[in-house]
């Protein structure tokens, strides 16, 4: 907020500022006002009383101006209605402009001085000892005065509208971070009351989407999984009559489709999330052993943490494993955990996994993170597609600030890694 | 042994029922979550399983009030996929949980591990750390298996204790030689390895392929959390 407060601070002192300015050039510029007229009028009259009459010799001028300077502690000019120089005390003043007849104040070419008009038409310039310093320094405190006024008297405004507009920002944060609960406490009956009252209908209808994609989701969950159940507990009960492959085969059937709804529902309610629910330290070499061993594939490394979502991150491992697996068939499937520094910023944590499959040609490494991708030549039921696998494990990665990507492995195979920043 | 199965699903119901009549339980249905209560409430079961999606009640409000007024052993199952479901059961009384589609023959061991479990005593009851089957029992200091008792040293069931009580953590051979005490004798650096591998032939289901206790390479060892879970 401090930014909005100095602009809005600057404005104030600014337009005051430029106030004064064009003011003080006004007053200047134009013609001396009458009461003023009347005093450089008076002085006319005066002065033709105490000064030598047109045509008096030079000296005789110097001398009655060097008398009244010293009075008057200024410098004096005396020149002719063409401007010819007719006597002066201290440096000459240049008088006033060509064809002007006003007296009054003058500033240009010799600093900031007062003109005379005699009666006769010759012009008296004066001008203080030392005016131009005073006048600078004068017009520094005069500044410094009106910034200082104006930052008591705006201080307390501009203070209550960024502090309500900072309420409101950390609500807004709180809400993206998500908690969907956010709300504002509307204050006033400004525009940032409005603001805040459209943030708190905004936020409302996120909850109540939010929550409803939830319920779907359970839901959908609950009815595609009880007939599954109901399938799978009377695949056990067809006893001895019953083919035992047939049997085994109805099992594996069964929890493929259990894994896939697993998955659908996971890719869904990612989809809908910004960021992760869950944020905790994840010690990830000791995830991959557990998963490792699952599939019968090493695993090694260095002790490395990602900071996220365990389940999610158990579901990234194990659906690389077991991708590796699948098409790396009996073949060994090594994972390796290590950690990459990074100049500048924290070591990013690396996971690779390999196996001596078949490999993916170079055409399709983007292709496989597709969901549902089924390379080209290979039948239903093969075993051959990648299903939603990858495309979770992509999905996974980018919610945690990484990403997946599937390279060629020397001597035949792949490797896929996932690089954590 | 009794036990009341609370499931809206007719048809599961029905088989599962007769799945475990002819696993030599004695089993009653009920379809609803207010009638399961009073089920309870009249007669004595043994063990209760429990679907957490009924018609009347929410399957985890059964449990807490079955839990409120009694102690009776409880299985939950269910078909949503949550899996703060799991936390949020465990935590309100249930003694385990499984999601559906379930194996049936891990329904029932399971169901036999609960009532085994609830015939010690509640202090005897903390000491045990379970996983899966396999189950820890520091205060008897005794390693069993679906109930079976296998033999460990002092110094390799300190090993295993160890790793276990830090399960999911990658511990290197250093680390596990200094938090074991046993006799000095026994403790040397390649010697960890030797009791790792009797540990796992009393404890895996195929030493040649461990499940439980995993090597990484260049790290050390690591303890699995979730071990004889079937999907997670």
């Amino acid at each position: 907020m401090r930014r909005l407060s100095l602009q809005l601070y600057g404005v104030c002192i600014g337009s005051l500022a430029l106030f004064f300015l064009l003011a003080s050039f006004a007053w200047m510029c134009g013609p001396a006002p009458p009461r003023e007229r009347a005093i450089f009028d008076g002085l006319a009259a005066m002065l033709v009383d105490v000064l030598p009459g047109p045509g008096a010799p030079r000296a005789e001028v110097d001398g009655a101006l060097a008398e009244l300077g010293e009075r008057f502690r200024t410098d004096l000019t005396l020149r002719g209605d063409d401007g010819a120089l007719l006597g002066a005390v201290g440096a000459p003043l240049p008088g006033p402009p060509p064809g002007r007849r006003e007296p009054g104040w003058l500033h240009r070419g010799g600093g900031h001085r007062a003109a005379v008009r005699l009666p006769d038409g010759r012009w008296l310039m004066s001008r203080a000892h030392r005016a131009r310093h005073w006048h600078g320094a004068a017009w520094l405190a005069g500044f410094g005065l009106l910034a200082v006024a104006v930052a008591v008297v705006a201080y307390p405004v501009v203070r209550r509208l960024t502090r309500r507009l900072e309420r409101l920002r950390a609500q807004v944060d709180t809400l993206g971070g998500g908690d969907l609960a956010a709300r504002v406490p509307v204050e006033g009956r400004d525009e940032v009351a409005a603001l805040a009252t459209s943030f708190n209908r905004a936020a409302e209808r996120i909850e109540r989407l939010v929550g409803a994609q939830r319920t779907l989701l359970a839901s959908a969950s609950h009815e595609l999984r009880s007939p599954l159940a109901r399938l799978r507990m009377g695949a056990e009960l067809l006893a001895g009559d019953a083919r035992p492959e047939l049997r085994e085969r109805m099992e594996k059937d069964v929890a493929e489709l259990d894994a896939l709804i697993a998955e659908l529902l996971l890719a869904s309610r990612l989809d809908g999330l910004e960021s992760l629910e869950r944020r905790e330290p994840v010690d990830l070499l000791g995830l991959v052993a557990e998963e490792a061993a699952r599939v019968g594939a090493s695993a090694e490394g260095e002790p490395a943490s990602v900071l996220g979502d365990p389940r999610l991150l158990r579901r990234l491992v194990r659906n690389l494993l077991e991708n590796a697996r699948r098409h790396g068939g009996d073949g060994p499937v090594d994972a390796r955990v290590g950690r990459e520094e990074v100049p500048g910023a924290e070591p990013a944590v690396r996971l690779r996994v390999f196996d001596r499959g078949p490999g993916v040609p170079a055409t399709e490494r983007e292709r496989i993170f597709e969901p549902f991708y089924r390379p080209e030549g290979v039948a239903e039921g093969d075993g051959g597609g990648f299903g939603l696998g990858l495309a979770l494990v992509r999905q996974i990665a980018r919610h945690h600030g990484g990403e997946v990507s599937c390279r060629p492995r020397a001597g035949g195979g792949s490797c896929f890694e996932v690089r954590f920043t | 042994m009794r036990v009341l199965l609370i499931e809206d699903d007719r048809s599961l119901a029905a088989m599962l029922g007769e799945y475990l009549a002819e696993a030599g339980f004695a089993v009653e249905r009920v379809e609803e979550g207010g009638a399961g209560l009073a089920a309870l409430a009249d007669g004595s079961f043994d063990a209760v399983v429990l679907d957490v999606m009924l018609p009347d009640l929410d399957g985890f409000e059964v449990c807490r009030r079955a839990r409120a007024g009694s102690d009776v052993p409880i299985l939950m199952l269910t078909a949503r996929g949550d899996e703060t479901d799991r936390i949020v059961g465990l935590e309100l009384g249930a003694d385990d949980y499984l999601p559906k589609p379930f194996n049936p023959r891990e329904l029932l061991a399971r169901l036999r591990a609960i009532l085994r479990r609830r015939s010690l005593s509640p202090a005897e009851r903390a000491g045990v750390l379970r996983f899966g089957r396999l189950e820890i029992d520091r205060d008897a200091r005794e390693v069993r298996v679906e109930g079976e008792r296998r033999e460990l040293t002092s110094h390799q069931f300190e090993l295993l204790r160890v790793l276990a009580e830090n399960a999911g953590r990658v511990l290197s051979r250093d680390a596990l030689m200094q938090s074991v005490r046993g006799s000095p004798l026994e403790a040397f650096d390649r010697s960890v390895d030797v009791h790792v591998s009797r540990i796992r032939s009393a404890i895996e289901d195929d030493p040649r392929q461990p499940r439980r206790l995993l090597t990484v390479r260049g790290a050390g060892y690591v303890f699995a959390r979730s071990q004889d879970d079937a999907g997670d």
